[in-house]
Formats: structure tokens, C-alpha cells, sequence
């Protein structure tokens, strides 16, 4: 049965899908556009600058990825203030490191051609297009950031409308301009995306669930401290830089111009696996709030949750390049010849292994949520980097053409091997895989779909696990109420909802008390607050016994009501 | 939970046993229609009923007002630590005369 944090989890994979997904779509679009309306000059042209829209989408990852993070971690763990101090020094440095972008785009433009080795008409186009990159790279920087801010707030749906004006608007203002401006046209399209997709983020800041309050601070401690968690996903990037320089070496002197094509549309392939580290960026928010908790309980059920999404996802992806190799292959211009046959059956040996990058990612991603940074940063290269460069040319050497491609199935399934004896190893039976041993507080969670019904049998587990902790029957009881008066409350709030309600308790059991984290979908609104407006009897009780509980607290977490109050022993 | 009544003319003494809440309210109520009727003095007993929350409270709140329609008297008995806090705060301790 799917309980509250799992329909969490994939109410979110969709927007996290999409969010590690969105700078190879943006580029993609602008590909395939250059390449229809403008021709094989076009896509070179964009492809020269590839490394100048690296820097600026490693750059935008840095700066939001790591942010996120620790932006959820404090909120799970009820700093507001802090958490808002890391959200506004965020967004500080992103509009500084976006302006400083544009400013050096813009000032090494002739350097940067005189050095990149294009002529003739590719330079022309690229030049076309160059000239408004300063504009795109601010504007990408910062809707990164902001994509990542709201998507840590929980608020998929600006997301998910965020996303469809970006690529969308992208798309359709590209097709539109390049018949008017050619590559011009092109960038052009780009930069109306990012502003639309800017816009749409700012009807967060409108909206009840918004929890991002700004507050003037900067601290290069904490800039350390939040880039740290982005050193993950960086690296990828760069590791496959350094992969594809080797490959496209290895592959030139052993099978020539032809495998030098198969290799581009691979290349292209497995940077579109990309897409299937929006599982682990779906876990992001509920695994730093879980985090900031201590609730071990809930980061292991959201876990087994991402494992087995992580797996349908491969499989999926895998099925569909299986069916869709030509049309894969045709994206990239390859429609017949001596390198569509080759081309085809490399895709499909290659996505083979997708099921395994789809775990990698995660176990990465999961590295990463729990501070073992190292981890994470040092597996991501061990595939992207040394074995997707290592098993290939073994595989090229010993088997031929195909064997290259085989390389690149084999260096996942290495890598989770590896990782997960190396967790085994160093970490031990008791703490495999998840390593969480360190909280140790004993956690009781219960989750239900809300009705008056449920509401009552929640406080009966409530109670009877109070018991069973050899609490007094009059804490046991006042636990209870407080459960069943919430339920109540909260279903006479939402007498209006379409969806069924969810309901979450965690009862944290410590040396002299225990704490009561209570989470739900309904409306949003505070049951601590001394002036809540009460309607029926229930909210009425609730009230009276919230006015005479010290230890409480409420905090809007990833778009859901979270309450906290401690019952004491004595 | 289990109720168990004594009745003596037009006095009715019901005794709770277990925790009055939105699964056993329903209970009391439908015992207290079938009785009432004739019933000019209600005790409510809650030596073995240590847990009433507000769906319960609001049984007792309506019987009261039906006791008092008729001119009768309704009294809660033994009642426990928990439920007078919950009375006490929201002050409904002065209308059972609690």
C-alpha cells in the first residue's frame, strides 16, 4: 500500500525527472531546430560552444543543487531561520555569478574563437548564436536556482508549469524566430524559455505553500558548506568530457569517420541518461527533511520506493530506445547509410545497461542526501570518468566494434558492485546499505488515508504504543487525543477536498519523552497557533489542549502542514 | 467498549467501560435512545472509562440538552484525569458541574 511519503515521492519524480533533464532538452531542442531549419553548420555551430554552455550549466548546478539540499535538511530538522539564511544566499550568489557569467561570455568571445578551431560557415553560425549567450547564461543560471528553490519547497505543480513554458516556450518561440534571425533566432527562443520559466517561478512566492523567505546573508562557510553537495552531479559532466575526449581518440584511429558517428549518437545516449537521476532528485526534498529529522524509518521506506523506481524507469528507457533506435538515430541526422546498421545496434547494446546507471545514480544520489559526499563523488567517477573510459577500450581491444558498447553496460553493474561492498566493507552487516546506524532513536511511524474512522484507530495505535514504551495510561491517553482531535480537525478543514486525505504520524521515543511529528495533505494551516479559528467541537478541544502544550511547533514543510509536540514521561 | 446500564424508575445509571471515541460514540448513543425514555435523573459512570474525546463529548453535550428539555438532571460520575483536563479547558467542567 502506497502510504504518505511514497505518494510524496512520485507526486515529485515527474518534476525531478524533468529538472536533471532540462539543460540537455533546452540544448537538444536547439539542436534538432538548428538542424532542420539551418542545416548541418547550424548543429556544428551550437556544438562548438558546447563547452562554454558546460561552464555555465556546471555553474547553475553548483549553485542550486547543494542549496536545496541543506535548504530541506534545516527545515526537517525546524531551523527556519537557517534555512532561510542558506535559500537567500543562495539566490545572492546565483544573480552575482549569473551577472559575472554574462560579463565574461561577453568579454572572451574573441579569445574563445580564436581558440576553438572553427572556421568557414560554422564560425559564422556559432558567432550568430554567441552573441546573446551572455543574456541565456544569466538567465539560466538563475532559473536553475529557482527551479531547484521551488521544487525543494514541494511545489510540483509551479515546477511542472515551469518546465512546460521553458522547454515549450523554447521550442515554439525558436521554430518561430530562427524563419525571422536564424541562429539568432534560435538562442533567441531560449532566452524567452528561461524568462517564462523565470515568471512561473515567481507565482511561487504567491502561493500559501511558499516557505521561501529572503534575508540578507552571505557567508563563505556556507557557500562551502552548500557546494559541497553539488560536487556529485558536477563531476558527471565533467567526467564525461574527459570520456568522450579518450573515446573520440580511440575511436578515430581504430574504426575511423564511420565509428566516429556511432560514438556522437552514443555519447548523445548516455547523456540522456540524465533523465534517470530524477529519481534520486525526486528523493532530494523528503530525504533532507527525513535527514534534518532523524527519521530513519521514513528515509528507508522512501528509499526502497526510489530503488524500485529507479529499476522501472531503466527498464522502461531501455524498452523504449530498444523500439525507437531509428528515430533515436535520425535525431542526430542519421536516416540511412553505412553508419545507421552500426549506429542501431550500438544504442541498443548501450541501453542495455541502463537499469544500472538508473541504481548508480541513485546509490549516488543517496550517497550524497547523507553526507558521504566522498562516496558519492568518487563512484559517480568511477563510472562516468574511469570505467565507461577503461571497459570500453578493453572491450574495443579484445572484441571489436561492438565490444566498445559492452564496455559501457559492463561499467554500471561494476560500479554497483563495487559500491555496495564498499559499504558492506566499511561500514559493516548491521548498518548495510543504508548506513543510518548512527540514529538509533527508536521511530513508530503509522500512516492512513484520514476519515473519522481512521482517526480513531491512529490514536488507538497511539496509545497502545505509548503503552508498550511503559508510558503513564494519562500521557498514553493525552498522546491519543491529541491524534484523534487532529484527524478531526483537519477532516473538518477539508470538508471540500476531491482527493483523499493522507495522514502520517512518527513517534520518535527518547530517554524522558516522545516526540510526535504529525504530517498531512490537507489544507494549510497551524493547529499551534493560539488564534486558529476553530469551527466544530473537535477543533475546539484541539485548541484547549494546544494552549496548554509548551512543546510544539509547525513548519510548512515541502508543501504539507508538519506539526511537532513532545509528550513528556512524567 | 462495553456499556452496562441500571435502571431504577426514573433513574439511569449507565456504566462505560473501554474509551469513548468516533468508533464507540455511536454505541452510547444508540443505547441512550433506547433508554432515555422516562428518565428523569441520567448518571454517567467513567470509573473504567478513562479516554472521551470531542465525538463523545458531543453525545454527552446533546443528552444534556435532551435532560434538560425534559427537566431532568444528567451527572457525570469517577471522572478520570484526562477527560477533566479536557473539560477543564475548554470549560465545559462548569456545565456538567464536573
Amino acid at each position: 500500500m502506497k502510504g504518505f511519503c511514497e505518494k510524496k515521492f512520485s507526486s515529485m519524480l515527474v518534476s525531478g525527472t524533468i529538472t536533471t533533464a532540462v539543460m540537455y532538452l533546452m540544448l537538444l531542442s536547439d539542436s534538432i531546430i538548428a538542424g532542420h531549419f539551418i542545416g548541418a553548420a547550424g548543429v556544428a555551430g551550437i556544438n562548438a560552444i558546447n563547452p562554454v554552455t558546460a561552464v555555465v550549466t556546471f555553474f547553475g548546478d553548483l549553485l542550486s543543487t547543494g542549496v536545496g539540499v541543506v535548504y530541506t535538511r534545516e527545515v526537517g530538522a525546524m531551523r527556519k531561520d537557517r534555512a532561510d539564511e542558506i535559500y537567500s544566499q543562495g539566490l545572492i550568489i546565483s544573480i552575482g555569478v549569473g551577472l559575472l557569467s554574462a560579463l565574461l561570455i561577453f568579454a572572451i568571445q574573441n579569445t574563445y574563437f580564436s581558440m576553438c578551431g572553427v572556421t568557414g560557415e560554422i564560425m559564422e553560425r556559432a558567432l550568430e548564436y554567441y552573441r546573446l549567450m551572455p543574456i541565456n547564461s544569466f538567465l539560466t543560471i538563475v532559473v536553475f536556482y529557482l527551479e531547484q528553490m521551488v521544487f525543494s519547497d514541494g511545489d510540483e505543480l509551479c515546477n511542472n508549469i515551469c518546465y512546460g513554458f521553458q522547454i515549450g516556450g523554447n521550442i515554439l518561440c525558436s521554430v518561430i524566430l530562427t524563419k525571422f534571425l536564424g541562429m539568432k533566432g534560435i538562442i533567441l527562443g531560449s532566452i524567452i524559455g528561461n524568462g517564462l520559466g523565470i515568471v512561473t517561478c515567481l507565482w511561487h512566492y504567491f502561493r500559501k505553500c511558499n516557505t521561501l523567505h529572503f534575508k540578507w546573508h552571505l557567508s563563505f562557510k556556507d557557500f562551502l558548506l552548500t557546494s559541497r553537495y553539488s560536487i556529485v552531479d558536477s563531476c558527471v559532466y565533467i567526467s564525461w568530457g574527459i570520456m568522450d575526449a579518450v573515446m573520440i581518440s580511440f575511436v578515430s584511429s581504430r574504426f575511423g569517420e564511420a565509428g566516429q558517428i556511432t560514438l556522437a549518437v552514443v555519447v548523445n545516449l548516455i547523456e540522456f541518461s540524465v533523465v534517470m537521476d530524477g529519481v534520486g532528485k525526486a528523493l532530494q526534498a523528503l530525504i533532507g527533511t527525513y535527514f534534518g529529522e532523524k527519521n530513519h524509518v521514513l528515509i528507508k521506506r522512501v528509499m526502497k520506493s526510489g530503488a524500485k523506481a529507479a529499476v522501472i524507469e531503466g527498464i522502461v528507457a531501455t524498452a523504449l530506445i530498444w523500439i525507437f533506435t531509428k528515430q533515436f538515430c535520425g535525431l542526430f541526422g542519421i536516416r540511412d547509410g553505412a553508419a545507421l546498421e552500426p549506429s542501431i545496434t550500438a544504442l541498443r547494446i548501450v541501453s542495455t545497461g541502463f537499469t544500472f546507471c538508473s541504481l548508480v545514480a541513485l546509490t549516488t544520489s543517496y550517497f550524497m542526501l547523507t553526507d558521504h559526499i566522498m562516496m558519492g563523488t568518487s563512484f559517480a567517477c568511477l563510472q562516468n570518468g574511469i570505467l565507461y573510459i577503461l571497459l570500453p577500450l578493453l572491450g574495443g581491444l579484445a572484441f571489436g566494434f561492438n565490444g566498445m558498447w559492452a564496455g559501457f553496460v559492463a561499467s554500471p553493474i561494476l560500479t554497483l558492485i563495487c559500491a555496495y561492498l564498499f559499504v558492506y566493507l566499511r561500514f559493516g552487516k548491521d548498518n548495510f546499505p543504508f548506513m543510518l546506524k548512527h540514529m538509533d532513536t527508536e521511530i513508530v511511524v503509522l500512516d492512513e488515508t484520514l476519515s473519522p474512522e481512521s482517526a480513531a484507530k491512529l490514536s488507538d495505535k497511539v496509545r497502545d504504543s505509548l503503552l508498550a514504551h511503559q508510558y503513564a495510561r494519562t500521557v498514553a491517553n493525552n498522546a491519543a487525543l491529541f491524534t484523534e482531535e487532529i484527524g478531526l480537525t483537519i477532516l473538518e478543514r477539508n470538508k471540500k477536498a476531491k482527493k483523499p486525505l493522507q495522514i502520517e504520524l512518527s513517534l520518535f521515543f527518547e530517554e524522558s519523552s516522545v516526540l510526535l511529528i504529525e504530517r498531512d495533505s490537507g489544507v494549510l494551516f497551524d493547529i499551534t497557533e493560539s488564534d486558529v479559528q476553530v469551527g466544530e467541537l473537535s477543533s475546539f478541544i484541539l485548541s484547549g489542549l494546544m494552549e496548554a502544550k509548551q512543546e510544539k511547533a509547525y513548519l510548512l514543510t515541502t508543501s504539507y502542514n508538519r506539526n511537532m509536540i513532545r509528550f513528556s514521561r512524567a | 467498549m462495553t456499556l452496562t446500564t441500571e435502571k431504577n424508575g426514573t433513574q439511569l445509571t449507565v456504566h462505560l467501560s473501554g474509551e469513548l471515541n468516533t468508533l464507540t460514540a455511536p454505541e452510547l448513543t444508540a443505547l441512550l435512545d433506547k433508554e432515555l425514555g422516562g428518565v428523569k435523573a441520567l448518571t454517567l459512570d467513567f470509573t473504567e472509562c478513562d479516554y472521551v474525546s470531542s465525538a463523545g463529548l458531543r453525545v454527552l453535550l446533546a443528552t444534556f440538552k435532551q435532560m434538560k428539555a425534559v427537566g431532568g438532571d444528567m451527572k457525570l460520575s469517577n471522572v478520570g484525569e484526562n477527560f477533566q483536563d479536557v473539560l477543564k479547558n475548554t470549560g465545559l467542567d462548569a456545565v456538567f458541574g464536573v
